[in-house]
């Protein structure tokens, strides 16, 4: 009995010794260290747990304790090696406090001590997300080689992720410029390249397999946008090159030595091509239509001598009629923002879907944004016609490709941040005087983890409405069969 | 000598057959360990860079989840210790032994009675052909260890038959034969799961073992060894459409072995004869046993050694060999071991000689050295980018040690994603975190050395260069990092391959103690046979190094003068290089090849010649 005694007494002062509840708690008055930096961002309910870690250059940060409460009540707790929350618990406490704070009290456990840092804030926002989730590509941040990448999809209630294609299926093919129609994946386009190219639409779940690329189009169908009736996709042909810098600041640009604008009509399997939008003098990129479906943003510039003169190629951003029912342009080309008067470039228009705003990445040249650290994002009020920087969500590295969702109220866009290669994406969300609150980085469950060990970068992001139920194993078959339907251009 | 049956297991050979098997173990053991750390030590290092171990829970669960998955994070941890070639070929042996004593277990367990040296010289039928399957670089430890978890899961099926075989291979029932049943296929079924997950498709080695394990049973039915067979073959059949549902491969890589290969989508005849011999060698075991035994281990032992000398030169393919030769040693900046292996082989592909230059270059040799070995062009002195991971990253070392910072990280970035099985590279990750805290891109580098801080034989590395980034200054003062920092160049432009030169020329100028962008520079223009470039880019060097006059120099020179017909300056030009370019023209205008052998490896010919 007396063993038993000795043994009880040694595993209770074990279990004292590990002191995983703080105790003897030194307070410090600064907000706590953690990545990701969740302090005072705003969130949708129902989004997937914002994990997060405590980091120190000084110290090994062994445990942390942390208590989020909500002012509409409701409480949970986290003990272990980094803030991991219950799934569950996390989404009964962001719903039970839409509209409200949430209060994180974090205390940490450096060098066998325990110090508790000032409470930080998480606003749940009274806007729902009212999506699935997130598509996106990952790929290294290569230059002209890639080894593993994909098309993904991401529950944002939880942190399942779904390869809705990966490369290692097709013989290393590279997958790129997924777009669903205003977040629905029933319509939905991307591009295979390589050995087996293509352009894969599919139309209510049914997929047509385009040839890659035409003479008469002058390149490959590149950078779709749906028009919201479905029946029409726009593309611009963007001829591609790289160059790389030689000096230390930069290290890749992506210029084109000619590029066009064009709508295909998936009704007629035929390419809409206009005048105005395949001049010779001038590379016509990145079109997108408004959610009327009325207009045709898409950005231009004047062609440069490449790539002796590629820091001159700067981009307007401009918008054509367009009529659905006859399938035709119109008779001139507005110009809605001027960035070469202010010595800039546009790129990735993206038109919020209430008709409100154009969300676009404004850099010092060109239109490959992530490889530019000065890139940021700039919003166009469409009934003012004025354009500000979004400086609540604007960093000092690439802050480039974006999408909103279906309900306009969230934005997700890709940023290099972190480490300055490397992009991640970044939710945010708008209020109605077209403020964005501070940006969030994705959830992941073990982020710090995650983003350090991850050689992989995430690009065109976009929200889903309903998870892609795209059959890949019936994809690749039909990718390596390379039966391709030609397109013909309306005469 | 009369035969005693002990333990079950075969004939009591006298007590000096056992030493001597011993003995003929060890000397296996002793010869794979030289064979890997003397003359094969680099093709160790060339497996330990073209992976990333690292010790997280994150990197289990990215292969747990595939079958022969975790085989491949067994293969990636023991093949990190090919970083040491000692501990890499310590491995290597353990690994070969303990595959041929697995070998020749299962052998016993097919036929008990069999001798000693019959068994071995069996087993040393699908060891032989694994050394030689070996030789392929391509080939990585995964497939080891998948064969060898096969292999070992097969000998513990047969040893978990309840033993049910005496020492003549009599059947000797310990329990109720619908008990026995149904525990041979509950182990079955089992285990066929279990080695797929572990193993990937080399489990077939299992169900084809098995099935012929049972049906060397004499006293089974030919109803139990066919229904058997089917079930055991469905089983596997089964697991393999299981997973197909699930991974993001096609069924072919499925059944060749995701990972078995650095090449994903190629079948190799040799994966297939291991694989095979594995299944046929304990059945051989069982007829040879009822045989006369004299001649066979003999003629068996015999037969192997000859067939490896046929095979090994094809196996280990010297060409390929020299080049991970080369890639080693501009690993280990090893440029008097580059030097010293190009004085003996002659260098003749595009890596060896970028290579060679590149250590003739560090080591000051370039200017006076260069055509004692075969040149190609300004392409052997900085190789076009090809997609290949040897030679980009021997590229990218030229960059590198030039000071063409931003090119060294392309192509140690693109090398690195060239791997053709997706790997990530320890090698590669180490000079990007260094490219990046020489460009000063800290929070980049931080990235990347937290990631090697998750290994093994990176971390204190790794460690000692995040202690750096706390202290930017000391960065500037690094023996490395500040000397890169001072040759990089400030002017911003885009790289353009056809005008290194021009490149090389401004490295020069922003640091004219960069001795290597010199040498490749006054070798550039002599490498396209442009002369009048040469006498351009010396012009650019005598302005800050009047004195600078290497042999490359006196004999382009005095090349020049006897081509536009002038005297050859003799206060530049030495009277012995004078004398011997006078010797070459001559031999040159006899069109004798006896007597222009001589001037082959000089700059002289290499400017005639159309080589």
């Amino acid at each position: 009995m007396t063993k038993y005694k000795i043994l009880s007494v040694l595993i209770t002062l074990t279990l004292l010794g590990c002191g995983s509840k703080p105790d003897n708690v030194e307070r410090v008055a600064s907000l706590p260290p953690i990545f990701p930096d969740y302090t005072d961002v705003t969130i949708p309910a129902g989004i997937a747990p914002l994990n997060f870690a405590v980091i120190s250059d000084n110290a090994d940060v062994k445990r942390v304790d942390v208590t989020v409460k909500g002012d509409n009540g409701y409480e949970i707790h986290s003990n272990g090696e980094y803030a991991e929350f219950d799934i569950d618990e996390w989404h009964a406490l962001t719903e039970a406090n839409k509209g409200k704070r949430l209060t994180v009290s974090v205390c940490a456990k450096t060098d066998g001590e325990w110090i508790k840092y000032d409470d930080f804030n998480i606003n749940v926002s009274s806007w729902p997300l009212e999506q699935w989730g997130l598509t996106y590509r990952r790929i290294a941040p290569g230059y002209e080689v890639y080894s593993k990448m994909g098309i993904y999809q991401r529950d944002l209630g939880n942190f399942d992720e779904f390869p809705i294609i990966e490369n290692t299926m097709t013989d290393g093919q590279c997958y790129n410029c997924h777009t669903s129609n205003r977040t629905d994946p029933k319509d939905l386009v991307f591009h295979v390249r390589g050995e087996h190219g293509a352009t894969m639409v599919r139309k209510n779940g049914a997929c047509t397999w385009l040839k890659a690329s035409s003479e008469d189009l002058g390149g490959s169908m590149v950078y779709p946008y749906w028009h919201p009736s479905g029946r029409y996709c726009a593309f611009s042909t963007n001829q591609t090159r790289q160059g790389f810098h030689i000096s230390k600041g930069k290290r890749l640009e992506v210029f084109d030595i000619s590029s066009d604008v064009l709508v295909y009509d998936t009704e007629k399997n035929e390419i809409i091509l206009d005048s105005l939008l395949n001049t010779k003098a001038w590379s016509e990129n990145t079109p997108s239509f408004s959610p009327d479906g009325k207009w045709l943003y898409f950005t231009t510039c004047y062609q440069q001598e490449y790539p002796l003169k590629h820091k001159d190629e700067k981009y307007n951003l401009c918008r054509i009629s367009f009529d659905e029912n006859t399938g035709r342009f119109g008779e001139k080309v507005d110009t809605l923002f001027n960035a070469v008067a202010i010595d800039k470039s546009v790129t990735w228009p993206r038109p919020s879907y209430d008709g409100k705003y154009i969300l676009f990445t404004l850099c010092d040249y060109g239109y490959f944004s992530i490889w530019h650290k000065e890139s940021d994002q700039w919003l166009l009020d469409l009934d003012t016609g004025e354009a500000r920087p979004t400086d609540e969500i604007n960093s000092s590295d690439a802050d480039s490709f974006h999408n909103w969702s279906d309900n306009s109220r969230w934005v997700v866009f890709t940023s290099r941040r972190h480490d300055g290669l490397y992009s991640h994406l970044y939710i945010t969300g708008i209020d109605d005087n077209g403020v964005f609150s501070k940006p969030f980085l994705l959830p992941q469950k073990n982020p710090k983890d995650y983003y350090i060990q991850s050689l992989y970068s995430f690009n065109t992001p976009d929200f889903t409405k309903t998870k892609v139920d795209l059959d890949s194993r019936e994809a690749v078959g039909a990718i390596l069969s390379d039966e391709r339907i030609p397109t013909k251009v309306k005469p | 000598m009369a035969k005693e049956i002990r333990n079950g297991y075969g004939a009591k050979a006298s007590s000096s057959s056992k030493y001597i098997l011993a003995g003929i173990f060890s000397a296996i053991a002793v010869f794979i360990y030289y064979f890997w750390a003397v003359p094969y030590r680099a093709a160790l290092s060339y497996r330990e860079q073209l992976q990333l171990f690292q010790t997280t829970d994150t990197y289990f669960n990215s292969l747990a989840g595939r079958p022969g998955g975790p085989a491949t994070y067994i293969g990636e941890f023991l093949t990190q210790f090919f970083n040491d070639f000692r501990i890499g070929a310590a491995v290597m042996c353990g690994l070969m032994t303990l595959f041929l004593l697995i070998c020749y277990l299962v052998n016993r367990k097919f036929a008990p009675s069999i001798p000693r040296f019959t068994n071995l010289s069996l087993s040393l039928l699908p060891f032989f052909s694994m050394f030689l399957f070996f030789g392929n670089p391509d080939v990585t430890l995964t497939f080891m260890i998948a064969i060898i978890v096969s292999a070992a899961g097969t000998y513990l099926f047969t040893i978990a038959d309840f033993n049910r075989r005496n020492a003549a291979g009599k059947y000797q029932p310990i329990c109720n034969k619908t008990t026995r049943c149904a525990i041979t296929y509950l182990l079955m079924i089992a285990g066929t799961s279990l080695l797929y997950w572990l193993a990937g498709p080399a489990s077939v080695i299992f169900t084809l073992t098995t099935t012929a394990y049972i049906y060397t049973d004499r006293e089974a039915s030919f109803l139990y060894k066919a229904i058997y067979a089917t079930v055991a073959v469905g089983c596997l059949a089964a697991n393999i459409y299981a997973w197909s549902c699930i991974l993001t491969y096609p069924i072919g890589y499925q059944l060749t072995g995701i990972g078995y290969m650095m090449i994903p989508d190629m079948v190799y005849t040799g994966q297939i004869i291991v694989a095979a011999l594995c299944v046929v060698v304990p059945v051989l075991a069982a007829v040879f046993a009822r045989m006369p035994q004299k001649a066979i281990a003999p003629t068996l032992a015999a037969v192997e050694i000859l067939a490896v000398i046929f095979f090994y030169p094809k196996s280990y393919d010297r060409t390929t060999y020299r080049l991970i030769d080369y890639d080693y040693m501009v690993r280990a900046n090893n440029w008097k071991g580059i030097l010293d292996y190009s004085d003996k082989h002659d260098p003749d592909l595009p890596l060896s000689v970028s290579a060679t230059n590149l250590a003739a270059g560090m080591t000051g040799q370039l200017d006076c050295r260069a055509f004692d070995y075969r040149q190609h062009g300004a392409e052997g002195l900085i190789p076009p980018f090809v997609k290949e991971t040897l030679s980009s990253w021997t590229t990218g070392e030229i960059f590198f040690q030039l000071g063409m910072i931003n090119s060294a990280q392309r192509f140690y970035f693109e090398g690195m994603e060239a791997i053709p099985n997706y790997n990530k590279s320890g090698r590669a990750i180490k000079r990007l975190a260094e490219t990046a805290i020489i460009r000063g891109e800290y929070s980049l580098a931080k990235k990347y050395l937290a990631i090697l801080e998750n290994t093994i034989f990176y971390k204190k590395w790794a460690q000692r260069n995040l202690d750096l980034l706390n202290n930017p200054e000391a960065v500037d003062k690094h023996p490395l990092y500040g000397s890169m920092r001072k040759k990089m160049i400030d002017e911003d432009y885009l790289f353009s391959e056809g005008e290194l030169d021009k490149t090389l020329g401004q490295l020069y100028l922003k640091d004219s103690g960069n001795n290597l962008a010199k040498q490749y520079l006054i070798l550039y223009p002599l490498l396209q046979r442009d002369l009048n470039k040469f006498a351009q880019y010396m012009g650019v060097v005598a302005e800050t190094q009047p004195s600078y006059n290497p042999l490359l120099a006196q004999q382009a020179l005095a090349f020049i003068s006897m081509k536009n017909g002038q005297p050859i300056p003799k206060n530049i030009v030495p009277q012995a290089v004078e004398q011997s370019l006078r010797n070459f023209a001559q031999a040159w205008t006899s069109k004798n090849p006896s007597l222009l052998e001589p001037y082959r490896r000089t700059l002289f010919h290499y400017l005639l010649s159309q080589e």
